[in-house]
């Protein structure tokens, strides 16, 4: 868990989670997966990798 | 006295973020699905963020935090048209090359709604088709390619153990002279997923499998039954056992509709007798019907709201939850999946190109063969144009960033059907809940 309270110096706010970097999903296989939106990760049939790319 | 915003910008609040509440005594709770952050406030703060009243916070360092943490983003941006640009970038990206190889249409069952329909072809991909494939690769490969994945699907792959052997040796040998990542899953009815078979595929670089099992052995051997009738729940299972042995990952499939959907909480059950269940991960698809061998099938299909309410009422989500696991950070998606990937293509063993899955076999969807990759086909073009549809009602939702809610592609590519195919009261709902688990992790 990182705070930002040294950022800001307050401790108003504190961050559970911080941001993750921006996903880029590569796809060789098939989603046809039942669409389940709380879900966003690709079952093993689809070859899941990900490409880490810093946020703009 | 409140202070102006800095440098007298002008801010509003995120449409992608969650506000779950007071989660801890005094400690509200927001969620961006877009940078994934997550955040502890006082109710004032949170009442701010949550009404768009961030024209003026008591503390200028707010507007550093929650930008960051893009909880609140510049007046002038629009958010929406953000994520279309990222989907537009992903879908351009050379930074990834993927491939799903079909080294073979032939298969050794005959499932009651299968919708290929060359089953009974039992050529394999010839030398000459191989060899174009690693050219296709070699000459996709850019300064900027960090990933090739790889696919085997059918038909049955493992009938043409040959094809997985020959392209399995070479096309990880291209990867690491180009020092690029290489992963690579089978999708495969598992019938053939002997101990030597999976020894083969670890050598070869293939470390993850997807293997159908419709339901306890009963309704299973009805629906995915040998070419000769015979049963394969029992050789299955058994084999699931010895690869899981040996480090293979493997993915449960269970294909539902009306017939078998009512024995779901039975096959994990069974599964979990098995020593398996706690082992796999467990995924879920609609018998849907597309092309005319599905229509004699129609009667036996679901719609999503419906089998939701199913599997919620046999409460399918805790027969599957596994102890200790931790429940993963939403990741935002903008690519989707091979139909709407630039720089990804199905292969067929005659070198035949395809864009979608569903596509295999139909001759009027093929968008060139591998020995001349046309990129201007219309057949290839049309599946990367959906990352420019008017999504409608899901710009206004929350959720964009992260969900698959739009669909298949192949609804609206092929069946031009409206995307908007969302039961989003339950998934929204269920996804909240998701997130508070996420929180409570960490305490």
């Amino acid at each position: 868990m990182s705070n930002m309270s040294d950022m800001s110096g307050m401790r108003d706010i504190i961050f559970v989670y911080d941001i993750h970097e921006t996903i880029l999903l590569g796809a060789g296989g098939c989603t046809c997966n039942y669409p389940d939106p709380e879900s966003s990760q690709m079952s093993v049939s689809n070859s899941l990798h990900v490409i880490i790319v810093r946020p703009e | 006295m409140t202070e102006q915003t800095p440098r007298g910008q002008r801010w509003k609040t995120s449409q992608f973020n969650e506000y779950l509440g007071e989660l801890r005594e005094n400690n509200w709770v927001v969620y961006n699905n877009l940078s994934g952050a997550m955040i502890e406030v006082q109710r004032e703060l949170y009442d701010s963020i949550r009404n768009n009243d961030v024209g003026y916070l008591p503390k200028p360092g707010y507007y550093n935090a929650l930008s960051h943490g893009k909880f609140i983003i510049a007046g002038n941006i629009d958010e929406v048209e953000e994520i279309k640009r990222l989907k537009e970038k992903a879908i351009e990206s050379v930074d990834v090359i993927g491939l799903q190889i079909l080294p073979t249409l032939g298969c050794n069952f005959n499932c009651t709604y299968c919708f290929e329909q060359a089953q009974y072809k039992r050529e394999s991909m010839s030398p000459g088709v191989m060899e174009a494939i690693i050219a296709h690769v070699s000459k996709k490969i850019k300064p900027t390619t960090r990933y090739l994945n790889v696919m085997w699907f059918g038909g049955e792959p493992l009938l043409a153990v040959k094809c997985i052997r020959y392209l399995g040796r070479a096309l990880p040998e291209l990867a690491r002279q180009n020092n690029i990542r290489y992963f690579a899953g089978i999708v495969t009815n598992g019938f053939l997923l002997s101990e030597k078979n999976v020894d083969m595929l670890l050598q070869y670089g293939v470390n993850s499998c997807q293997v159908t099992i419709d339901g306890p052995e009963s309704i299973h051997d009805r629906r995915r039954r040998l070419r000769n009738g015979g049963k394969t729940w029992q050789t299955i299972v058994g084999n699931l056992k010895i690869a899981l042995s040996k480090g293979m990952g493997i993915g449960v499939r269970v294909n539902l509709d009306k017939t078998n959907i009512d024995s779901i909480g039975p096959l994990l059950k069974e599964l979990e007798a098995h020593g398996i269940l706690n082992r796999v991960k467990v995924s879920f698809g609609l018998v849907s019907a597309f092309g005319n061998v599905c229509r004699s099938i129609e009667h036996t299909l679901l719609t999503l709201p419906g089998a939701d309410a199913i599997l919620q009422r046999e409460r399918i989500s805790d027969l599957l939850k596994k102890p200790g696991e931790e429940v993963q950070r939403p990741v935002p998606d903008f690519i989707g999946c091979v139909a709407t990937a630039g720089n990804s293509v199905i292969v067929g063993p005659s070198g035949e190109l395809y864009k979608c899955s569903k596509s295999i076999g139909n001759e009027r969807e093929q968008c060139g063969t591998i020995f001349d990759l046309e990129e201007e086909h219309p057949n290839f073009k049309k599946w990367l144009e959906c990352g420019n549809l008017d999504l409608g009602a899901c710009n206004d939702c929350s959720m964009l960033p992260v969900c698959r809610g739009q669909g298949c592609a192949f609804k609206y590519v092929i069946e031009k059907k409206n995307i908007f195919d969302c039961n989003r009261s339950v998934h929204h709902e269920r996804y909240l809940n998701k997130l508070v688990t996420l929180y409570k992790q960490k305490h």
